[in-house]
């Protein structure tokens, strides 16, 4: 995961999500709602971002060298599930400092400290576990066109982002309360697992 | 230098493999057994599927049907690569942990003279194959899959090749090189012929171009003449299927 890591920071594909999340978290700091607000705003940054960075990584190389790598981690099923844990850890000191801006930015509203920064920590651990479950299967051998990547992601985010759960957890945060925010992160965490399993038993079958 | 030939135990084993790209078979039905220390070259025309075996055989993919027994980390070495951008250095460090062997050790009897600390993308061809195969060769894999075994390499790299493959056999590792017509491997102790879907087990037997002859060719009857087109332009004997 290292390796993978190290390719990815030398390649420079992390430098456009990365500038995208930087913008979103100045506007959301420079306008600022409740911090239980501002953690649901940066949620669909860290969402794209998530999606972005995870099909990145996926393509930090070409066939040939992906290949190498597969034989030498025990195949392509092993090789896209231990890409697909590499993308979540990039994404989670991200994440952390996006959440310490969302919650320093806003004022609490009356919710407890507790409340908001469990809030705003199930919020974005969310989003990244979404986002890495969709980018999973956004980059080859799945899909092998960067033009169908983006229009993938596009309408896979939108789905995701109206679905009744999900608009639920924001129409919460809004009025300082964070009910489903557990449920979310259950299930991103569960469809994170899935997602790694099954985006790895795609790759071998396709590679 | 020879290698002492013993008998040695099934290192991986591709029991009725089959491989499709779309609706192209590039490997069909196909069953080869390779045994620790042995060496063994693959040959056969462009696109008639060496590098798929080489693949497949080192678990760089799985087959469409059919199954694949043997180490699940194994070392292979593409024909060609986007080289990453990474030095030399970390390329190494990082891409396998389970060495047997110095890499550094290797590419110096390699005769590698690029640099160490330098971006992989500034190496030349020759260079970075070098770098590759340092890296296969030095690796605690039983198995290393070497494709285009030659080339980008001199004169002085292919002498050492020779060194650390006989290395790596002694240690007991399994060694499968794909190989243009015209490349000679030395030192082989059988060739497997790939094409039309089918791969021959080529072994010992009256001498060929590179010391083996065909014996045997199995697989479907489509694909023979395929094969028997490959193994008359190595110079091998092909027996017919009617007098096995």
């Amino acid at each position: 995961m290292r390796f993978t890591l190290a390719l990815h920071a030398r390649s420079g594909r992390w430098i456009p999500p990365a500038l995208l999340l930087a913008t979103w978290v100045a506007l959301v700091v420079a306008n600022p709602g409740s911090a239980l607000d501002n953690a649901a705003n940066l949620f669909f940054a860290v969402l794209i971002v998530a999606v972005w960075a995870t099909s990145a990584i996926g393509n930090v190389d070409d066939d040939p060298h992906r290949d190498l790598c597969a034989a030498a981690n025990g195949g392509p099923a092993r090789l896209a599930a231990l890409r697909h844990v590499a993308a979540v850890l990039e994404l989670l000191p991200v994440v952390v400092v996006a959440g310490v801006l969302a919650v320093a930015s806003g004022p609490r509203h009356g919710a407890s400290w507790g409340t908001v920064v469990a809030g705003t920590a199930g919020l974005l651990a969310s989003g990244v576990l979404l986002g890495a479950a969709l980018g999973s299967f956004l980059h080859r051998p799945v899909l092998r066109s960067t033009a169908w990547t983006v229009v993938v992601a596009l309408v896979a985010i939108m789905v995701v982002v109206l679905l009744p759960p999900v608009r639920g957890v924001f129409h919460d945060a809004d009025h300082a309360r964070i009910g489903g925010v557990g449920i979310l992160f259950g299930v991103s965490l569960v469809l994170a697992v899935v997602a790694g399993w099954a985006a790895g038993a795609l790759a071998a079958r396709l590679s | 230098m020879p290698v002492e030939r013993r008998l040695r135990s099934e290192c991986v084993h591709l029991d009725a493999v089959t491989v499709r790209f779309g609706r192209l078979h590039v490997l069909r039905q196909v069953t080869v057994t390779v045994h620790e220390g042995e060496y063994v070259c693959v040959r056969g025309a462009n696109g008639g599927g060496k590098t798929t075996l080489l693949r497949v055989v080192a678990g760089a993919i799985r087959p469409a049907s059919g199954a694949r027994r043997g180490p699940a980390r194994c070392a292979y070495v593409p024909p060609a690569l986007a080289p990453p951008a990474l030095t030399v250095r970390a390329w190494l460090r990082g891409v396998r942990h389970d060495r047997v062997d110095d890499p550094w050790s290797a590419l110096d009897i390699l005769s590698f003279d690029g640099d160490p600390d330098g971006s992989c993308r500034e190496l030349s061809y020759g260079n970075l194959r070098k770098v590759l195969l340092a890296d296969a060769l030095t690796s605690a894999s039983p198995v290393l899959a070497v494709d285009e075994a030659h080339a980008g390499l001199d004169h002085s790299g292919r002498t050492g090749l020779e060194r650390l493959v006989t290395a790596a056999r002694t240690r007991g590792a399994a060694v499968l090189v794909a190989a243009q017509d015209d490349d000679a491997v030395e030192g082989t102790d059988r060739t497997l012929l790939v094409g039309g879907g089918d791969v021959s087990d080529v072994a010992a037997g009256d001498r060929g171009v590179d010391g083996t002859v065909v014996h045997t060719l199995r697989g479907p009857r489509s694909a023979e003449a395929a094969l028997l087109e490959a193994a008359e332009r190595h110079g091998f004997r092909a027996v017919d299927r009617d007098d096995r």
